[in-house]
């Protein structure tokens, strides 16, 4: 009986012949990597117009119960570029350096100007790196933020990553940027891109996140304050479980806004294209989480309307502060480009508008309640 | 319409997500993309309807058969072996790409021999099967890989890393004039049926294309080539999208699913779309293989050794010349190579649709 055709023999051999190349795992063992957890970029103090890299490798550890802290080890190097250094750095330890799960690049906050594109590429370029990497400036420098080993870091855990992506912390002052997105917004036109500002105390055990830096071509890039930073996340981020403090007269009120919404439309000017204003519209829900009166659940009209006027005053602000320095984190440029066909002149005639546009504003804030007491 | 018909055009269309079309758009972002992409779906349509309307009177057989029963050798035999290259060259641009994708995106230590040698036993295995046996194979992976490939392409309608600003700054470009290279890029994801030169052997029962199947293709391709087109832009932007090499492989790696089983979409996707891949070149290279096989005549030879012996000489030099082409080709070349084959596309259309209304002719009277 003839078991198999010719053919079919032919293929068994064929890929049993491969098997005769192989001699052994071609992969390098876990045990004989490093994984890279952090990467810190500042600018260097011997190489001009270089960097210096700094990574945070995780070490490893055979049980949880034996390593009370996690323990990391830290590289740093300077070079003229960022993988140039990496390279460098590969000669400084006895393993391979895995880049495949770093999820935090560090950036020095003098560096987040335009020209970061030319060593961002290099996140880019390689295929390992993850794009939904976070990237965040800090203060005073990176490596003093990726040295940092907060009280509250749990072993085989690094804090850098649960402070962003609301998977872990979920406050409204932290902003997230990812890799991905950084690139799209530098690279476009008629937006600045947002990243969160990492700070460190005096002791420095602790990690603070609630700034943010808006990125543009200047030296010294502008820093949005703490209550700006909400303001940004809460209107474009849609994030959620944030607390306005409104003021009016003796009466003080936290409001706990659960859902926000923002719509902006362009009002043309009669005879010109480019826009004037910018009529827009926050709409808040939520409830009263603290006040130094009684409140009475009858009044809540009212509340509502001292909360909307306070609302508006500090949104005007926010956006007319940004109008002054001629930065554009909300997108107002790119949006607007939407709004016309393609001509070479769109852009320009918005950048000549921008510094003069109105911003109408209104605020329509709900009250729901006043917290489980009156 | 039988219902393979529909699997080989969605699985052409889904092969192409990540292979070379996407970055022929993008080149051509401001010089007309969305205007050539509206009349290509249109075309695509038309290209279905021609398709299944001239095989309407040979239920149950190839065209290799039909073509030897109604038209003398001196045109099949040159017609089939056309063909031939045109199908063998679409499977090995894929399989090119994808052998690039695997070796940047997922096993980058690997060596670009050991890769390329792990996809020939199973392709070859595919290419010498029963063309049976690779519809059923189609109906497999489908049942088995594109319903999540599809959550996961539904998914990103929803991901809030689309920025569905960058979308509509893409559509402001609507009033450049249409592209020729964008056109013939846009109309190959519609020529997944026109497999059925060969599997029409398989298909006994005779098609109609309607209305209702009209409507099918049109809305299967308007999504595809919405999805090729758009979302990859919301994600990476307008400005410099095209300078990517791989738009949709950054664009998967882009996306988050914060308590998915992977946070990082790119593995997964890869991995189902890298099925439909293999898929998709099996089935190009069977129906190359068929092709040729018929237009050499080997069909007709006697002795069985003879006939296993062709079949395994066809089946090397494909390996042969896919081989040489891989580790030859940059990924520049690839760019440049696939636009003059997409070019191509119409032309071949066009001739194939001649000797089709030939042979309906002879075939009536």
């Amino acid at each position: 009986m003839k078991f198999l055709s010719v053919s079919k023999w032919f293929m068994v051999v064929l890929c049993m012949s491969g098997l005769l190349l192989q001699y052994g795992c071609a992969f390098k063992d876990i045990d004989k990597r490093l994984f890279v957890s952090a990467i810190g970029i500042d600018p260097a103090e011997n190489v001009e117009n270089g960097y210096k890299v700094t990574l945070k490798v995780a070490l490893p550890f055979g049980a949880i119960k034996d390593s009370p802290k996690p323990s990391f080890a830290y590289l740093s190097r300077e070079g003229h570029s960022i993988g140039e250094a990496i390279r460098m750095l590969e000669t400084h330890v006895d393993k391979v350096l895995e880049l495949g799960h770093m999820k935090t690049i560090v950036v020095h906050e003098k560096l987040l100007r335009d020209d970061m594109q030319s060593f961002m590429d290099y996140f880019i370029r390689r295929g390992d790196i993850e794009l939904i990497a976070y990237v965040a400036g800090a203060r005073p420098s990176a490596e003093t933020i990726l040295k940092v080993e907060p009280d509250t870091e749990a072993p085989a855990s690094v804090s850098l990553i649960n402070f962003f992506g609301a998977t872990a912390n979920d406050s409204p002052y932290v902003v997230t940027t990812y890799l991905f997105e950084l690139r799209r917004d530098i690279l476009s036109d008629g937006i600045n891109a947002v990243v969160p500002l990492i700070e460190t105390n005096e002791k420095g055990d602790e990690l603070i996140v609630n700034n943010s830096v808006v990125v543009d071509g200047r030296e010294d890039p502008a820093v949005l304050s703490t209550i700006e930073t909400k303001y940004f996340n809460s209107l474009l981020k849609h994030s959620t479980g944030f607390t306005y403090l409104v003021k009016e007269g003796s009466l003080e009120l936290l409001l706990q806004i659960s859902q926000s919404k923002m719509t902006y439309k362009f009002v043309p000017n009669k005879g010109n294209t480019a826009p004037h204003a910018i009529d827009m519209h926050i709409w808040m829900k939520g409830t009263i989480g603290e006040a130094s009166k009684d409140l009475s659940i009858a009044r809540l009209d009212e509340y509502n309307e001292v909360a909307s006027k306070e609302v508006k005053q500090k949104v005007v602000h926010f956006l007319t502060k940004m109008q002054e320095e001629n930065l554009d984190p909300f997108g107002f440029g790119l949006r607007y480009r939407t709004t016309r066909l393609h001509t070479e002149d769109v852009f320009t005639s918005w950048q000549k508008a921008y510094p003069d546009i109105e911003f109408k504003v209104t605020v329509d804030v709900k009250l729901q309640g006043t917290g489980t007491i009156e | 319409m039988s219902r393979f018909v529909y699997f080989l055009l969605i699985s052409n269309m889904t092969a192409n997500l990540i292979a070379a079309s996407p970055r022929i758009f993008f080149a051509k972002s401001e010089e007309g993309a969305i205007v050539t992409m509206i009349i290509a779906l249109f075309f695509g349509v038309f290209m279905n309807w021609a398709l299944i309307t001239s095989f309407k009177a040979f239920p149950g057989k190839s065209l290799p058969q039909i073509l030897s029963l109604y038209l003398s050798k001196w045109i099949t035999i040159p017609a089939l072996f056309i063909l031939g290259v045109i199908w063998y060259v679409s499977g090995l641009q894929t399989l090119i790409t994808y052998i690039d994708i695997l070796l940047r995106f997922l096993t980058p230590e690997m060596s670009v021999y050991l890769v390329i040698a792990m996809f020939i036993p199973v392709i070859t295995f595919g290419v010498i099967m029963q063309s049976r046996n690779i519809l059923f194979t189609l109906e497999l992976v489908f049942v088995l890989a594109f319903p999540a490939a599809a959550y996961y392409i539904v998914k990103l309608y929803f991901a809030e890393q689309v920025s569905w600003d960058h979308v509509g700054i893409a559509m402001t470009f609507i009033d450049n004039p249409p592209d020729y290279t964008v056109f013939t890029t846009a109309i190959y994801l519609f020529a997944g049926a026109f497999d059925i030169i060969i599997f029409n052997s398989l298909l006994n029962k005779k098609m109609t294309f309607g209305i209702k199947q009209a409507l099918i293709v049109f809305f299967l391709g308007a999504f595809a080539l919405f999805t090729t087109y758009f979302i990859p832009i919301g994600v990476l932007g307008f400005d410099q999208v095209e300078n990517i090499m791989y738009p949709w492989i950054l664009t998967s790696d882009s996306i988050r699913m914060k308590f998915g089983v992977i946070e990082r979409v790119i593995f997964i996707f890869l991995l189902l779309f890298l099925a439909i891949a293999f898929l998709n070149i099996t089935i190009h290279w069977h129906v190359a293989c068929q092709l040729f096989q018929s237009a050499f005549g080997i069909e007709h030879m006697k002795m069985k050794l003879r006939k296993k012996a062709s079949l395994i000489t066809v089946v090397m030099v494909f390996w042969l010349i896919a081989f040489y082409t891989t580790l030859k080709i940059t990924e520049y070349d690839l760019f440049f190579y696939s636009k003059y084959y997409f070019n191509t596309i119409p032309i071949i259309f066009i001739g194939l649709m001649v000797l089709m209304l030939v042979v309906n002719r002879r075939a009536k009277s």
